[in-house]
């Protein structure tokens, strides 16, 4: 008894300003219970029924019909307990503590930013389990393996790294868990955190970590070889490595046929360098290398910028500087308010600009070609990417013309070469050149084997 | 930071050389160059609203009369979409092309064309860009084509002669105008010349009919004489002879009338340059090759001329 008073006078002191810890004590037994974490039919349900019952046992846990019950041996032990939603009954004997945690969960929703017209329509959501549940139920094996630790000194956020015992590489595994182990942060709130933590190279532009919200694409890639990481309270999770491919890829080219699948595909890279690269390109011919535009066509800008006051590359930097501030409002407004900002960026550039003679309409053209070439890709750290690319593209051009354009792209295919990813080539597979990889991710073809750099066990369907 | 001074000096040092908007452009079109004791040029550059400006100058050279023309306008001017030059009888083709061929801003893909008055030009048109339309149609050589005859000296160079429309071709022979073709005679020698389609118009007994040569080829087969082969391939645009063109025999009577036409043609095209000794097809450089002679001409060896003419389209006929 002196014990128990000790820990409940110990809870009081600890728990002093916390106004949701609830201690009720009935028939000499103690209830002690996180009223915000609990469920108060469960409480009424598993533990006040019984309890209220004078004939009360020596072994309390045989009057209790919880579907969780767990002998408490420690103070922290019961803390620990206490913080994850369990309700703690202490009497003479026996310190117990009975699940009553309170569903704080949302369902399974479908994927908002990687949405596919064909394909599962489920999305990860904050619980861990639940997206560990997830991704096991597609990958119904033994070999599917979860090691679990803690992330944060106060908030000790669990996160779960994934992999298939075989396929995937051990030394990948090994790194990825020293580098959890090591961290050593309060609290991790978000996956993206997690990320920027892994992943310390700040001068890679482009992402080389894949953050996902599909279980499809993390079973694919689990299968590919690749290691997946889940964080508690989270609604996504990391795939690693992510290769510069890999980005250009979403899930739903395995959802339908492969020729037009192949077409989209090569798009899409097209889509990325043009993007990069059109407006750059369009200050060079302009102000350079005229020879290169048709003469009709040439008549026409030179009569669509006569009004423009300012030079091409200043009419080029103002108009793509007004986008990056009108996707950013854009993203960071309420949904409900969106429409208020297309309007305005529908106004403001597509006409007012235009009439007010402070750009040319085919500036617009430009830009929102690049613009919209961008928005191909999904992941936002992909078109951060492609914006400092843009940037650089257009300054260089427009101080040499089509000259400048052929150096920046040197640059940027030197730059995408010559990067790493968990000691991995970050243009792989087209640098260093291998037809697996390609078959699998830049192409969609008939392909039964893994990538030498994801796996030793090559061959498909060897689990 | 060192690296990144450096490399910000080097890009504003070294950069916007040459850089111009789009608006300071001025776009020429064509060039009218004349000699009278000195250089007289007037350029045709495009303006707004498909309209054309012509701004003269004088100068003892050719890109000090340009030059003028260019202060006295508030454009720079851009040689990139050039389509047509203009000369006088009295400019020296020579010292013409080493100038165009000088400044590396001129593109080499113009047309140039021979005129008799300096007072071509039309506000409302855009007079470079409608003749070189015409000059392409036509298969006529460009000022790549003149400038390589000349710098390699293997062919003596033609000219068209432009007023109003294309009306014939001045031949030159070392660099000096030596004859000028007329219309028809301009027709056979841009056939033997530069393979072009021609209508050509036969006669079978009173009546006519018309063919249109749409392929052509033209083969010299240098041996002990020049074998001038000619296979072509015509279709019928007009025809009134008394023929039945679903038989054959009437199209292989039709055949010959065109062939023997069209031989007659090209003997007397042959005969012209031979008594000339203008060598404007580049036979010369065909015989040097075979025989390794550079003194050997082609007027010196006799010739044979060889028609194949098919009919290979008889048109729509209705009985």
């Amino acid at each position: 008894m002196v014990k128990d008073m000790n820990y409940i006078n110990k809870l009081k002191n600890d728990y002093k300003l916390v106004s949701d810890l609830v201690i009720k004590y009935i028939n000499n037994i103690y209830i002690i219970y996180i009223e915000s974490l609990s469920n108060q039919d469960k409480i009424n349900e598993y533990i006040l029924k019984f309890i209220t019952n004078k004939k009360i046992k020596d072994d309390i846990k045989e009057l209790i019909g919880g579907p969780k019950i767990i002998d408490i041996n420690s103070y922290n032990e019961l803390k620990d307990y206490l913080n994850n939603g369990f309700a703690i009954i202490i009497n003479d004997k026996q310190i117990i503590a009975i699940e009553v945690k309170l569903d704080l969960n949302r369902s399974i929703n479908i994927p908002t930013l990687e949405a596919t017209m064909y394909g599962p329509k489920e999305s990860f959501v904050e619980n861990i389990q639940t997206n560990i549940g997830l991704i096991r139920r597609r990958i119904k094996s033994d070999k599917l393996k979860s090691i679990n630790s803690n992330i944060g000194r106060y908030s000790n956020t669990i996160s779960s790294i994934l992999y298939i015992d075989g396929i995937t590489k051990m030394y990948l595994i090994n790194k990825i868990e020293s580098i959890i182990s090591n961290i050593d942060v309060d609290g991790i709130k978000d996956i993206g955190e997690l990320k920027n933590v892994l992943f310390r190279d700040y001068k890679n532009i482009f992402p080389s970590i894949k953050i996902t919200e599909r279980p499809d694409v993390c079973e694919e890639q689990l299968l590919n070889g690749k290691v997946v990481i889940l964080l508690d309270n989270s609604p996504y999770a990391l795939v690693i490595p992510a290769f510069f491919s890999d980005f250009i890829n979403p899930i739903s080219d395995n959802y339908s046929s492969k020729i037009n699948t192949n077409f989209n595909k090569l798009l899409r890279l097209f889509c990325f360098f043009l993007s990069i690269i059109l407006p750059g390109w369009y200050i060079a011919i302009t102000t350079y290398n005229q020879e290169t535009i048709p003469v009709s066509l040439l008549i026409s800008f030179q009569e669509q910028r006569l009004k423009v006051p300012y030079s091409s590359y200043i009419e080029c930097f103002l108009v793509l500087l007004t986008c990056e501030i009108l996707k950013e409002s854009d993203i960071r407004f309420p949904s409900t308010y969106g429409s208020a900002i297309s309007i305005l960026g529908a106004l403001v550039l597509g006409e007012a600009a235009v009439s007010a003679g402070i750009v040319s309409p085919i500036m617009i053209i430009i830009v929102a070609f690049s613009f919209i070439s961008s928005m191909i890709f999904v992941d936002k750290d992909i078109e951060d990417g492609i914006r400092y690319f843009r940037f650089l593209f257009l300054i260089i051009s427009s101080l040499f013309g089509l000259y400048g354009v052929f150096i920046s792209s040197i640059f940027l295919f030197v730059y995408l070469v010559s990067r790493n990813t968990f000691n991995m080539p970050y243009f792989y597979p087209i640098s260093p050149f291998d037809l697996t990889y390609i078959k699998s991710s830049l192409f969609k073809m008939k392909n039964n084997k893994r990538s030498k750099y994801l796996s030793n066990n090559r061959i498909k369907g060897d689990l | 930071m060192k690296k990144i001074l450096l490399i910000l000096l080097v890009l504003l040092v070294t950069g916007c050389s040459d850089y111009t908007e789009l608006t300071d452009l001025g776009i020429i079109s064509s060039i009218l160059i004349d000699y009278k004791d000195k250089y007289y040029v007037t350029i045709e550059y495009l303006d707004k609203d498909d309209l054309t400006n012509t701004v003269s100058c004088s100068s003892n050279t050719i890109s000090d009369a340009i030059n003028i023309c260019n202060n006295n306008i508030d454009k720079h001017f851009s040689y990139n979409h050039l389509n047509t030059v203009f000369i006088t009888e009295n400019i020296n083709i020579e010292e013409l092309v080493y100038f165009f061929l000088r400044d590396p801003e001129i593109n080499n893909n113009f047309y140039l064309a021979l005129v008799n008055n300096d007072n071509i030009f039309n506000k409302e048109k855009n007079i470079g860009s409608d003749v070189l339309s015409i000059l392409k149609e036509n298969n006529y050589d460009d000022f790549f084509s003149i400038m390589e005859s000349i710098v390699n000296k293997n062919k003596d160079i033609n000219i068209p002669i432009y007023d109003d429309g294309i009306k014939g071709i001045a031949l030159y022979k070392d660099n000096k105008i030596n004859m000028i073709l007329n219309k028809n005679e301009s027709n056979i020698f841009t056939l033997l010349n530069n393979n072009n389609s021609i209508n050509i118009y036969n006669v079978c007994d009173d009546d006519f009919f018309s063919l249109n040569i749409n392929d052509i080829k033209v083969d010299y087969i240098i041996d002990k004489n020049i074998k001038v082969y000619i296979k072509a391939y015509s279709s019928i645009s007009e025809l009134t002879c008394n023929v039945d063109t679903t038989k054959k025999e009437d199209i292989v009577y039709l055949e010959k009338i065109a062939s023997d036409n069209l031989k007659g043609n090209i003997t007397y095209m042959l005969n012209l340059l031979s008594e000339n000794k203008i060598n404007s097809l580049g036979i010369n450089k065909l015989i040097n090759n075979k025989y390794k002679d550079l003194n050997t001409k082609f007027y010196n060896y006799p010739y044979e001329v060889d028609v194949d003419l098919k009919i290979f389209k008889k048109g729509l006929l209705l009985k």
